[in-house]
């Protein structure tokens, strides 16, 4: 095994793990603040990836425009579902907001069946297989886009959670909703809010990876699911900065796992992590709750 | 003086238990009213209706010459009635700056500079300025109450429900903190205190109400109403000599 096998495996985890990380933020971010476990999360990116497939073949429109729209109308339905499932459920037992979000999540994966049906897709941009070489490195720029919007979106989104009045409302909801309720701040709507930026930064990763995967209606489920839960707990549940960090860690698991123990067995080392933290640190690395 | 909060006749149940059987206050402007009465007498149970997290089954609770029955926390705190909890819950992992910015924001109508502007003053006057920077899960007990008024006043109420600020805190704590009760009600600010802590109360309250088992047994003058039969009764048991209910 050579050292450029090596770097190789590096880059393309951490590329992997930039689009993780965004994925478990919302994910995170959803849990911090609603005590919500969103098992349909994953089932926003496949349909941010459907969105970004859809507008590019039918009307040409580039997959990283669409994402800004996908953005925008995930939040729509990602609010809408908020309203209509998880409202309703908060003040019953976690069991009832697991199965509505098991329950959604199928329902999802069978409407993404009858839209686009259930063949893979591809996104064909001309250039979508063009490499940028570094010496004996390759990797296509579709991934580094994605890697970097996603990064960028991320880091802005964590500003946003510091900085803004909006943020601070955030993260003081998910502190304590009572005592954000004394400060004038108004839990309910910062909910549907919060659920509908988590599942739209979910559809706007996936709109970012339309042109690197196939498109299928469980890719989500089958590929985002369990990293995702893998990261956000490892970043501790609801730490949106343990999330990104998580996300990266889990790319480069996964990828040299890959390497060691094959393609068919990459997920295998990520899983080992995650019972490894279950057992030696069951509230996450970063301890306390989002910071 | 003008009336600022009222109850008339409020109840509240939970099953078969009355909470708050037919209470009626009221507070005006600029007072500091005390609220004195043993465990589970509803002291906790008024401010929670008070200010909109518990829903009365009946009667009305006026603020400012208008209804606040049925209205959520957040817009009875914007129409200007804060509120301590007995059980400190501060935004702990956030920083005791940012914890009383976010009241200062009272819910985004203030802007992050002039929000930054009011947390600044109000920790400088309950004295947490020092403290600023940490995360409000490292303050001891004495501060954290502290916090909870700065939170409070930081939403700039006309009114403040101050539960049990005072327990758990000493002596010399428990002076500290009366001063800045009345630092707080020389800025116009009128509070309605909750308190275990009897001393404190008269200290402090030009008017006091004594609830038990839900119901006002006695209101007027601190020092009147503290030597009243059934205040005595409330407390210490029968008073004609027979053993004291714990």
């Amino acid at each position: 095994m050579t050292a450029e096998i090596l770097v190789q495996a590096m880059v393309l985890g951490l590329l992997q793990g930039g689009i993780y990380a965004l994925v478990a933020a919302g994910l995170t971010l959803i849990y911090g603040v609603m005590k919500v476990v969103n098992f349909a999360h994953a089932e926003f990116l496949t349909l941010g990836m459907y969105l970004a497939f859809s507008a590019y073949t039918l009307l040409g429109v580039s997959p990283y425009l669409a994402a800004v729209f996908a953005l925008g109308l995930v939040f729509v339905l990602g609010a809408a579902v908020q309203r209509t499932l998880i409202r309703p459920a908060l003040r019953h037992p976690q069991i009832n907001q697991l199965l509505i979000t098991i329950g959604l999540s199928t329902m999802l994966i069978g409407a993404m069946q009858i839209i686009w049906g259930p063949r893979n897709y591809v996104v064909p941009l001309p250039w979508g297989r063009a490499t940028l070489g570094l010496g004996d490195l390759r990797v296509t720029y579709t991934r580094l886009i994605a890697f970097g919007v996603a990064v960028a979106i991320a880091a802005g989104f964590w500003v946003f959670l510091k900085r803004a009045r909006g943020g601070l409302a955030i993260r003081a909801a998910a502190q304590s909703p009572d005592a954000a309720r004394l400060m004038g701040i108004n839990v309910e709507r910062v909910n549907l809010v919060t659920f509908g930026l988590g599942t739209g930064l979910a559809a706007l990763a996936g709109a970012l990876i339309a042109p690197v995967f196939f498109i299928n209606p469980t890719f989500g489920i089958d590929y985002f699911l369990l990293p995702a839960f893998v990261i956000v707990v490892l970043g501790t549940m609801g730490n949106f900065v343990g999330a990104m960090v998580g996300g990266l860690v889990i790319g480069l698991a996964e990828s040299f796992g890959g390497l060691l123990l094959g393609a068919a067995l990459r997920q295998f080392a990520s899983l080992a992590v995650f019972v490894l933290i279950l057992l030696w640190l069951p509230r996450g690395v970063f301890g306390g709750r989002m910071t | 003086m003008s009336t600022l909060l009222e109850l008339e006749r409020v109840t509240k149940r939970f099953g078969g238990l009355t909470a708050l059987d037919g209470v009626s206050l009221r507070v005006g402007a600029g007072e500091i009213v005390g609220i004195i009465g043993p465990n589970g007498s509803g002291k906790t149970t008024l401010f929670a209706t008070a200010s909109g997290f518990l829903r009365p089954e009946d009667g009305d609770i006026r603020f400012d010459g208008r209804s606040i029955v049925g209205l959520r926390p957040s817009r009875i705190n914007a129409l200007g009635l804060a509120r301590t909890f007995q059980i400190v819950q501060p935004f702990a992992g956030l920083s005791v700056r940012e914890n009383v910015v976010i009241g200062a924001l009272r819910g985004g109508r203030e802007t992050l500079a002039t929000a930054r502007r009011i947390a600044a003053e109000v920790l400088d006057l309950v004295g947490l300025s020092p403290r600023a920077g940490q995360p409000a899960g490292n303050l001891t007990l004495p501060e954290q109450k502290r916090l909870e008024m700065a939170r409070a006043l930081a939403t700039q109420p006309k009114l403040v429900l101050l539960d049990e600020i005072m327990a758990g805190l000493r002596p010399a704590e428990v002076d500290q903190a009366i001063g800045l009760l009345r630092q707080i009600r020389g800025r116009g600010v009128t509070l309605v205190i909750v308190e275990h802590l009897v001393r404190a109360v008269l200290a402090l309250a030009e008017r006091m109400y004594v609830l038990h088992h839900g119901s006002l047994i006695a209101e007027g003058r601190p020092d009147e109403v503290i030597h009243q039969p059934a205040v005595v009764e409330a407390y210490f048991g029968t008073t004609d000599g027979s053993p004291a209910r714990a």
